[in-house]
C-alpha cells in the first residue's frame, strides 16, 4: 500500500471578488435574476414559488426584525425543522445580520437539541411548528441564554402564550416597521460582512462524546461551491429538490452555498413523506443523496418489476443486461462500438427513458452520492440506464467535499479524484489528510478538538484510513477499525469482508491477519445459491458441511475471492482461505443479533483452523460438536481443505 | 348563555317491542365537545342516527340551531350544517382519497352537471375553490403522501381519517364522531385525538362523540352523556360523571353501592 504519494491540484480554486457573502450573493441575485424562482414549495398540493426578488425581500424582513429583537453581529441563531423557504430565509437572515446560523436535526432528541442551543450561545430559535416548539420551551430552563423563540407554522399553537414565544409574521412585521424607519440598514449589515466571516456552525454528531461545532466561513463554503462547480457543473437554470436535513453539511452545500452561487432553483417538498414523489414532478437536473435514497430507488424499481406484467419483467430482464455492458464498456473503456450503440438505442427507448421518467430522473444531469459507501451493483444499475452517478467524499470540516469522481473517470470502489484547489495526501499512519481553503476554522469552543483535527500546515485528518489508486482516493474504514499486518501494512477487515460479501455465493466471511505475514479468510457459502449452482454443475452433495467440502466448490469461491483480490493493493491481498464447515449462528455467539461478526470470539473459537492457515498444512481435520436450536448436539467430523490463492 | 347549538328532548325510539331510547334529553352547546359513553347496546348509535338523520324517532324533539329537524332527512341535515363519521368505515373504496374528499364537498357546489361537465367559467371557478378547500383538509390531516391513492389500499387508521376528512368536507357546524379511535392503536390514537381537539378548538366546530375510550373521553370532552339500556343515567362534567356510582354500577354489572 503506498502510503506517501499525495494527489495534488495546482489550480487554485476560482476567486470570488465583491461576491465573497451569502448575502451579497442574494442581493446581487434578486436583482439579476428579478422574477425568476428562486424557492419553490409544495404547499396545499400546488408548487408555490418565491421569485429571487422576494427571496430578498423576505430575508430582509426577517433579518431586520431579528435586529429589531436584539439581534448583535457575531450573534447565533438556531434553527430546527423541515425543508422549508422559512428555514434558508432564518439562516440568511441571521447571516445578513453579521450573525452565525446553526442548523439542528429535526429528529435530534431533547438532550442533543438543548446541548447544540446552548452550546452555540445562540439568542434565537427558529422552530418550524408545534412539534419543535414544544421540545424547546420544554427545556427552556436549561436554555438561559436563548430570548426569543419564533414559529413559522402556527398551527397548534394559537393557544400558547409564552413570553419568548413569538411568530415568523409578527418578526417579518418588526423587520418592515425598522425598514421604514432605516430604509438603508440592511444593506449597511450586509455590506459590512466579509468572506472571512463566521457563516454557519455545523453540529457533527459524535460517535463518542458530545457534538463538536465545525465552523465554516463564507469564504470556505463558496471556494467548496466554485471548485465543485468547476468539474461538475451547476446552470442557473438547474433545479433541486432539497429534501436531506438542512442541518447536514451536504444539503448546505447545495441549497445554500452552491444555490446562491450559481442561482439555480431550490424546491421544498410537500412533507419529507412526499419527498420522492414530489422529484418525480420536478424532475431535477441536479441531485445529491446519501446511499440509501439511490438504494431505495433500486429497490422500488426491484419489486415493482416482480409485480409487473409478464410482458415488462420480461423487457426488463432482457434490456437490462445492454445497459450494464454498454456501462461496463464505458467505464473501462471509454469507447462502446457501434453494435452495442445501436442495441442501447433501443434499450433506451424501450426501458431506460420510461423507467427514468418514473423516478423523476429524466433531467437528472449530475446525480452523486455521498456520506457512506454505495454497493457496485447500485451503482451498475443507474449507470446501465444512463444516470451517471459519482461518488463524492469529504467531511463537515471541509465544507463537505474534497474528492468527486471524474465524469470519464469512474470508478466503483473509489471516491474519485480531489476537487480543484484540494490536495489529499495518506499520512505515515494510513489516515487520509487534506487540506484546502474550504478548511474549517475550527471547533467552536472546543480547541482541544481543533488542535487534534486540524495540523501544521492546515492538514484536516478525517479519521479514515484510505489510499490512493492511479491518482483516486480509496476510502478503508474508520481508522480506528483498521489492524496491521506483522510487517505493519494495513487493511481494514470490514472492507474486505464486505468486497467479498458483494458475491452472491459468499454469506459470510472472516478476514483475518492482525500481526501474521498475510491476509486469510475464513469463509462461509450461501447454501442456497451454491446448492443451486451445484445442480446446475451436476454435483451432488448432502449436507452444508458436504457441499462446503467439495473441491469444485473451493474453485468457485478461489474465482470469486480472486476478482475481490484484483481490487486490492498487493500487499493486502487474502493468501489462503477456507470454507468454514457450517453458517456462523449468532445461536452459537459467533454473530451480533444484527448479524454482525464478534471477530475476537470467532478467532478464538477457530483458533485451530486459523492456525492451519498459517501453516504448511493442505488439510486440516475438524472433531467438533454443534449445538442445534432445539438443544440437541451433533459430531461434526471434516477435513478442510485449506487454499491458497495465486497471488502475483 | 344563548341556545344550544343542538337540543334533544324526550327522544323515545323504538323498534318492535324493543325500545331502543326512552325519553332522553340532553343538549350540546355551540362550541363545545361532548362524548356520549354507556356499555355495549345502550343506545349511542341509535341516539346519534336519530341526530343525523337516519332513524325517526317515535316521539320527542330534535332542535338544532333553533330549528325543528325531528322529520328532516339526512340530506336536509346535511345542509343545515350536520355531518358525521360511522363506526364502520364508509367511505368510496374504489375511489381516491381527494375524490372522497371533494364528494364531501358537492353539497355545496351549484354549477349544475353542463357547467361542471365542461370546466369552464363559473364551473371551473367553483371546482378550483373546492379542491382548495380539500387542499386545506389534506393538510389539516396530513394526508398529503395519500392524496392520489385508492382509498381500500390505505391502512385501517388512515381510512378513519380519511372518513374524518370528508364529514370535515362538508364544513359541518356540528360533527358527529361515531368512535372515531376504534381498532386503533395507541399512536393513531393519539393523533386522533390531536385532530378532534384542533377541529373544536381552532376550527370553533361543536363536536359529539361516541367513544369507548374512557382515557381519551375523560381527557378530551367537555362534558360526558352516559346512556344506559336506553336510559340517560348521567349528564355533566368528565369528573362528576366518573364519580357517579350509577355510571360505575352500569360498567362493572354490579349493584349500585
Amino acid at each position: 500500500m503506498r502510503t506517501s504519494l499525495a494527489l495534488q491540484r495546482p489550480e487554485p480554486a476560482p476567486v470570488q471578488a465583491r461576491r465573497d457573502t451569502f448575502p451579497k450573493l442574494l442581493l446581487e441575485n434578486a436583482e439579476q435574476f428579478g422574477d425568476r424562482a428562486a424557492l419553490r414549495e409544495k404547499d396545499l398540493g400546488i408548487w408555490r414559488e418565491t421569485s429571487w426578488r422576494r427571496y430578498g425581500e423576505r430575508v430582509r424582513e426577517f433579518s431586520l426584525g431579528l435586529v429589531a429583537l436584539g439581534l448583535q453581529r457575531g450573534g447565533k441563531v438556531a434553527i430546527v425543522g423541515d425543508n422549508r423557504p422559512e428555514w434558508v430565509i432564518s439562516e440568511l437572515a441571521a447571516q445578513s445580520a453579521g450573525a452565525a446560523s446553526v442548523g439542528i436535526y429535526q429528529d435530534s432528541n431533547l438532550t442533543e437539541v438543548a446541548f447544540v442551543i446552548d452550546h452555540c450561545d445562540a439568542k434565537f430559535v427558529i422552530a418550524e411548528d408545534q412539534e419543535q416548539v414544544d421540545k424547546i420551551l420544554g427545556m427552556i430552563e436549561q436554555l438561559p441564554k436563548v430570548t426569543h423563540v419564533i414559529y413559522s407554522d402556527p398551527r397548534g399553537l394559537r393557544r400558547y402564550k409564552h413570553e419568548k414565544l413569538l411568530s415568523f409574521d409578527e418578526v417579518e412585521k418588526r423587520g418592515r416597521e425598522l425598514h421604514a424607519k432605516d430604509p438603508d440598514l440592511f444593506a449597511r449589515n450586509i455590506a459590512r460582512g466579509e468572506g472571512g466571516d463566521l457563516a454557519i456552525i455545523c453540529y457533527t454528531s459524535g460517535t463518542t462524546g458530545s457534538p463538536k461545532g465545525a465552523m465554516l466561513t463564507f469564504a470556505n463554503l463558496l471556494t467548496m461551491a466554485m471548485s465543485l462547480h468547476s468539474v461538475d457543473p451547476r446552470r442557473p437554470t438547474d433545479e433541486f429538490v432539497s429534501f436531506l436535513p438542512l442541518a447536514w453539511i451536504g444539503e448546505q452545500m447545495m441549497s445554500v452555498a452552491t444555490a446562491l452561487a450559481i442561482g439555480f432553483t431550490i424546491n421544498f417538498p410537500e412533507e419529507p413523506e412526499t419527498a420522492l414523489h414530489d422529484i418525480r414532478e420536478i424532475g431535477p437536473n441536479v441531485m445529491f443523496a446519501p446511499p440509501r435514497i439511490w438504494e431505495g430507488l433500486n429497490s422500488t424499481v426491484q419489486v415493482k418489476i416482480m409485480d409487473t406484467t409478464p410482458l415488462k419483467r420480461f423487457l426488463f430482464e432482457r434490456l437490462m443486461p445492454i445497459g450494464h455492458k454498454v456501462a461496463d464498456l464505458r467505464l473501462a473503456t471509454g469507447k462502446v462500438p457501434p453494435l452495442w450503440r445501436v442495441l442501447y438505442f433501443f434499450a433506451d427507448w424501450l426501458l431506460y427513458r420510461p423507467l427514468k421518467d418514473r423516478l423523476g430522473l429524466s433531467n437528472l444531469r449530475s446525480g452523486t452520492t455521498g456520506g457512506a459507501a454505495l454497493g457496485p451493483d447500485v451503482f451498475r444499475f443507474f449507470h446501465a440506464m444512463g444516470v451517471r452517478l459519482k461518488q463524492i467524499y469529504g467531511q463537515t470540516e471541509i465544507s463537505g467535499i474534497s474528492c468527486i469522481h471524474r465524469d470519464d473517470r469512474i470508478r466503483f470502489h473509489t471516491v474519485g479524484e480531489p476537487i480543484p484547489g484540494t490536495e489529499v495526501r495518506i499520512s505515515e499512519r494510513g489516515e487520509i489528510l487534506s487540506r484546502s481553503a474550504a478548511v474549517f476554522v475550527g471547533y467552536y469552543k472546543n480547541e482541544e478538538a481543533t488542535r487534534a483535527t486540524l495540523t501544521e500546515g492546515g492538514w484536516l485528518h478525517s479519521g479514515d484510513a484510505g489510499y490512493l489508486e492511479d491518482g483516486q482516493l480509496v476510502v478503508i474504514d474508520r481508522l480506528k477499525d483498521v489492524l496491521r499486518l506483522a510487517d505493519g501494512t494495513q487493511f481494514s477487515p470490514q472492507f474486505i469482508e464486505n468486497r467479498l460479501k458483494f458475491s452472491p455465493y459468499i454469506k459470510e466471511a472472516v478476514v483475518i491477519g492482525q500481526d501474521k505475514p498475510y491476509l486469510a479468510a475464513l469463509v462461509c457459502i450461501d447454501q442456497g445459491i451454491v446448492g443451486k449452482w451445484a445442480e446446475k454443475e451436476k454435483i451432488s452433495y448432502t449436507t452444508y458441511t458436504d457441499l462446503s467440502a467439495k473441491p469444485r466448490v473451493y474453485d468457485l469461491l478461489q474465482r470469486e475471492i480472486d476478482r475481490v483480490n484484483q481490487t486490492l493493493p498487493a500487499a493486502a491481498k487474502i493468501r489462503k482461505f477456507v470454507l468454514l464447515y457450517k453458517e456462523l449462528d449468532a445461536d452459537d455467539e459467533e454473530l451480533t443479533r444484527t448479524r454482525k461478526v464478534r471477530r475476537s470470539f470467532v478467532e478464538d473459537r477457530y483458533a485451530g483452523i486459523i492456525a492451519a492457515l498459517y501453516g504448511d498444512a493442505q488439510k486440516f481435520a475438524v472433531d467438533t460438536t454443534i449445538r442445534y436450536q432445539d438443544g440437541r448436539t451433533a459430531r461434526i467430523q471434516a477435513n478442510l481443505a485449506i487454499r491458497e490463492m495465486r497471488v502475483a | 348563555m344563548s341556545s344550544p347549538l343542538l337540543d334533544v328532548t324526550a327522544l323515545v325510539l323504538r323498534f318492535g317491542g324493543v325500545t331502543a331510547l326512552s325519553d332522553v334529553s340532553f343538549s350540546v352547546a355551540e362550541g363545545a365537545l361532548s362524548a356520549i359513553i354507556g356499555p355495549n347496546g345502550a343506545g349511542k348509535t341509535s341516539l346519534l342516527n336519530c341526530i343525523s338523520g337516519v332513524y325517526r324517532p317515535q316521539r320527542g324533539r330534535i332542535v338544532f340551531d333553533g330549528a325543528d329537524v325531528t322529520r328532516m332527512g339526512p340530506a336536509a341535515r346535511t345542509r343545515l350544517g350536520v355531518a358525521r363519521t360511522f363506526q364502520n368505515i364508509a367511505l368510496f373504496r374504489g375511489m381516491t382519497v381527494l375524490d372522497n374528499l371533494l364528494i364531501g364537498r358537492h353539497v355545496h357546489q351549484k354549477t349544475g352537471t353542463f357547467t361542471g361537465g365542461v370546466y369552464w367559467g363559473r364551473g371551473q371557478k367553483e371546482e378550483i375553490r373546492e379542491r382548495e378547500r380539500v387542499e386545506e383538509i389534506i393538510d389539516f390531516l396530513e394526508i398529503q403522501p395519500y392524496r392520489k391513492q385508492v382509498v381500500h389500499t390505505l391502512a385501517y387508521g388512515l381510512q378513519k381519517r380519511v372518513e374524518l376528512g370528508r364529514a370535515l368536507a362538508l364544513d359541518p357546524r356540528l360533527l358527529l364522531l361515531d368512535e372515531p379511535m376504534a381498532g386503533m392503536n395507541a399512536e393513531e390514537k393519539e393523533d386522533m385525538a390531536r385532530y378532534i381537539l384542533e377541529i373544536n378548538e381552532e376550527r370553533g366546530t361543536t363536536v359529539l362523540m361516541i367513544e369507548h375510550d374512557m382515557g381519551v373521553v375523560m381527557d378530551l370532552s367537555h362534558r360526558v352523556v352516559v346512556l344506559n339500556f336506553g336510559q340517560k343515567i348521567a349528564d355533566g362534567a368528565p369528573e362528576a360523571v366518573q364519580g357517579n356510582t350509577e355510571v360505575q354500577a352500569a360498567y362493572l354489572g354490579g349493584h349500585a353501592a
